[in-house]
């Protein structure tokens, strides 16, 4: 054997010690070493070697790590506490976008190191963290943080330390804190938390996704609020229950699908951050979620392709009652009702008018100085969708089925109550089967619907309650000329046909401004639905937290 | 906070012990392990799920230690230079390291374990590519592909990194007879 030949066996030899060696490189390996001595041999060396490094001696790491980086955590939560303060409380929007707060803290909380001297190399933790409330450090240039996006001082550098910007400002800006004069402790345990990383790496993963939806810091990620808010701190939340995985699954990837067919990016695979684009985050249950029962994906489309969204994953539902929207305030149960929901917000957001819909709440909420003070704000705005929406639903309309929630709370608190109570909501509605029964309910409700129409039954003659009638006629005649179409034809429906609520999406007409056709950010909740007669109690929707598990197992790979 | 103490708390031996057979110093390893969760925790948002946590916050531990001993190599080099044979093969430049390690390493010096303190001395005389490589693997027990992750290579080239460390520390581990033969 060539000595070219020798050193590819050794090295075919290292791997085969590590079981890295396909099964026909395995063999091959094996029918050497039984006819070859050198290559036993050299496999006989190689494992002496790795036994040798392997025994080597471990050190357990020194206690003041952790000590130091607690402190350092706790110097991040005193900062953190400052840049809240010029902001509103609370907020979907703003779920999981402080680990980016964390992150700018951090970087300031570095140049500050770096002001004592002290090289990247170097410890930071000989820095004498109390005397940043003691005022130490030299005063220089106005720090903003607290004054406005946190975010404009994120270095944009993979290298924190490269990041001298506002290294003076921290210490001047800690000096001024209005609770600068308290003990850290009292302030830090007076703070809430505004970050907790759970060990599973997938709810980094969620932290992270989220903090890239709109690149926007606020301090005050959460996240046990995280998880327990499911992103339903949204104003934007699409829910439908499944009967069971399989149709949910089917259902997720015929969204995703059709996102990534029209441009969509996964925000888990971008190397850049989405600016305004589509772009959507897949989270499933073995991810980022509590919820042993749902999968979320997070979308971020304009309003013209919200109803392809609605189409593509409410039209797999068993039942149209296992289909809610919720836009901003307003909340629509039924597959229709969230039809005449999207079409509602789309014009308004086109009008240009009032939008103080869902999106342009974010904006609101930064010059607000409470983010309860907008929604009221929103949800008087919003009087005249309430009743545009009531007259489209059809107002007998029994409650448990397709209707329109007009609850005037908060849409957090909305949220909230949805969470722990949708899956009882799911399991009581009696879910009609796609033809049968649920045609005639489907058809007795148009009429119910139609006949508002006929009566004019409005009680509100607003512009743009005369455009919704204008419309819903039109759909009254089109209704009609299918029927009678429909009537004529075979009792069977056709080979693929889809129950006869799930209509097919208008095209989506793109405004020529693209102002005028402004990204929403949607959270879709595939839900599944209990088992017949099956409670599920909000708690046992929890994922068991595995936070006291330290062992060393390493995480799954991806 | 407190679950960041928890993430400290399980990764930090790992972290240090990775930083410290790459870097060999105790204290030197303290302080990138320190700084190494700060930068995960400032680099959060660059977290992606194309690696898995321990794969990224190994990637941040490996590249700082590996930065951290270039730097020191930079300001050792004279007295390096002057200490050791610049003309020597790898081996012979293992067996200068192997004295050095043994009053530079406590645990080595504790247990007197002559064997143990050649094995240091010999993985820190590797080239940095190679120790990083034979750290990950033998020490810390991971596959080829997570290796590659961390350090942005291809799994054949942390194959043929890892083959060529061994080989270099077989020169020195193994007897020098045996080794000879092969």
């Amino acid at each position: 054997m060539s000595g070219v030949d020798f050193d590819k066996l050794s090295e075919q030899l290292s791997a085969y010690l590590d079981g890295e060696l396909s099964g026909r490189e395995r063999a091959a390996v094996e029918a050497v070493l039984k006819k070859s001595e050198p290559a036993r041999k050299r496999l006989a060396e190689l494992k002496q070697v790795t036994s040798l490094v392997g025994a080597l001696p471990r050190h357990l790491a020194p206690e003041s790590i952790a000590e130091d980086l607690m402190k350092a955590a706790e110097r991040i939560q005193l900062l953190d506490d400052n840049g809240r303060a010029g902001q509103a409380p609370g907020g979907g929007w703003r779920i999981g976008l402080g680990v980016l707060a964390v992150a700018a803290v951090v970087t300031l909380f570095v140049t500050v190191a770096l002001q004592f001297g002290r090289s990247p190399g170097e410890s930071l933790f000989g820095l004498p963290l109390a005397s940043l409330d003691k005022g130490e450090g030299t005063a220089a240039e106005p720090h903003h943080l607290g004054e406005g996006p946190v975010g404009s001082q994120v270095t944009q550098s993979d290298d924190a330390w490269s990041a001298p910007r506002g290294r003076n400002g921290v210490a001047d800006e800690t000096r001024r804190r209005p609770h600068g004069k308290k003990a850290p402790d009292e302030v830090t345990s007076a703070a809430p938390h505004f970050w907790e990383i759970d060990l599973e790496s997938e709810d980094l993963i969620a932290l992270a996704a989220v903090a890239n939806v709109t690149q926007k810091l606020t301090a005050g990620v959460d996240n046990a609020g995280l998880r327990a808010h499911q992103f339903s701190n949204e104003s934007n939340v699409l829910s439908v229950a499944f009967a069971d995985a399989a149709s949910r699954g089917a259902a997720a990837d015929r969204l995703v699908s059709d996102l990534v067919l029209h441009g969509s990016i996964d925000l888990a695979q971008s190397t850049e951050p989405p600016q305004n684009r589509d772009f959507y985050y897949h989270g499933n249950v073995d991810y980022n979620f509590d919820a042993s029962d749902e999968e979320q994906i997070l979308v971020h489309v304009r309003t013209s392709q919200l109803s392809r969204v609605l189409h593509e994953v409410g039209g797999s539902a068993d039942s149209p009652a296992d289909v809610r929207l919720q836009i901003g305030p307003i909340a629509a149960r039924g597959y229709e009702p969230a039809q005449a929901l999207i079409q509602i917000a789309q014009e308004r957001y086109a009008s240009g008018g009032d939008r103080k819909t869902t999106a342009s709440l974010e904006e609101d909420a930064e010059s607000s100085s409470t983010d309860q003070a907008v929604r009221r704000e929103t949800l008087a705005g919003e009087a005249v969708l309430r009743d545009v929406v009531k007259v489209l639903a059809g107002k007998s309309e029994a409650p448990s089925e397709s209707s329109v929630d007009m609850d005037d709370k908060a849409p957090s608190e909305q949220s909230e109550q949805e969470d722990a109570a949708e899956p009882d909501e799911s399991s009581q509605v009696d879910a009609p089967v796609a033809t049968g029964k649920g045609e005639e309910r489907r058809r007795s409700k148009q009429k119910d619907s139609d006949r508002a129409v006929d009566e004019e039954d409005v009680p509100e003659r607003t512009p743009l309650v005369e455009r919704r009638l204008d419309t819903a006629r039109k759909k009254k005649a089109q209704r009609e000329g299918l029927r009678k179409a429909q009537d004529s034809a075979e009792e069977e429906p056709a080979p693929g046909a889809g129950a006869p609520w799930r209509q097919t999406p208008q095209p989506e007409t793109r405004q020529a401004d693209p102002t005028d056709d402004p990204y929403v950010t949607l959270v879709v909740r595939l839900l599944l639905k209990p088992p017949p007669g099956a409670k599920v109690p909000p708690s046992s929707r929890a994922r068991p937290q595995n936070a006291n598990d330290n062992s060393d197992a390493k995480p799954p790979s991806h | 906070m407190e679950a960041f103490g928890k993430l400290v708390e399980r990764y930090q031996d790992r972290v240090f012990n990775t930083c410290w057979r790459i870097c060999g110093s105790l204290e030197d390893a303290r302080d990138l392990t320190q700084d190494t969760f700060l930068k995960a925790l400032s680099g959060i948002s660059d977290f992606r799920r194309k690696s898995g946590f321990y794969t990224w916050l190994f990637r941040i531990a490996v590249n700082m230690a590996l930065s951290h001993r270039r730097k020191m190599k930079h300001r050792a080099a004279v007295s390096l230079d002057q200490a050791t044979n610049p003309a020597g093969s790898q081996a012979e430049r293992l067996i200068d390291r192997i004295e050095q390690a043994k009053t530079s390493d406590p645990s080595c010096e504790a247990q007197g374990a002559e064997l143990q303190a050649r094995a240091v001395g010999a993985l820190y005389g590797l080239d940095d590519d190679q120790r990083a490589v034979v750290v990950l693997r033998d020490i810390e027990g991971l596959d080829y592909r997570d290796i590659a992750a961390i350090l942005d290579i291809a799994p054949g080239t942390v194959k043929s990194r890892l083959h060529r460390g061994r080989l270099a520390l077989r020169q020195v581990l193994v007897s020098p007879q045996r080794a000879n033969e092969g």
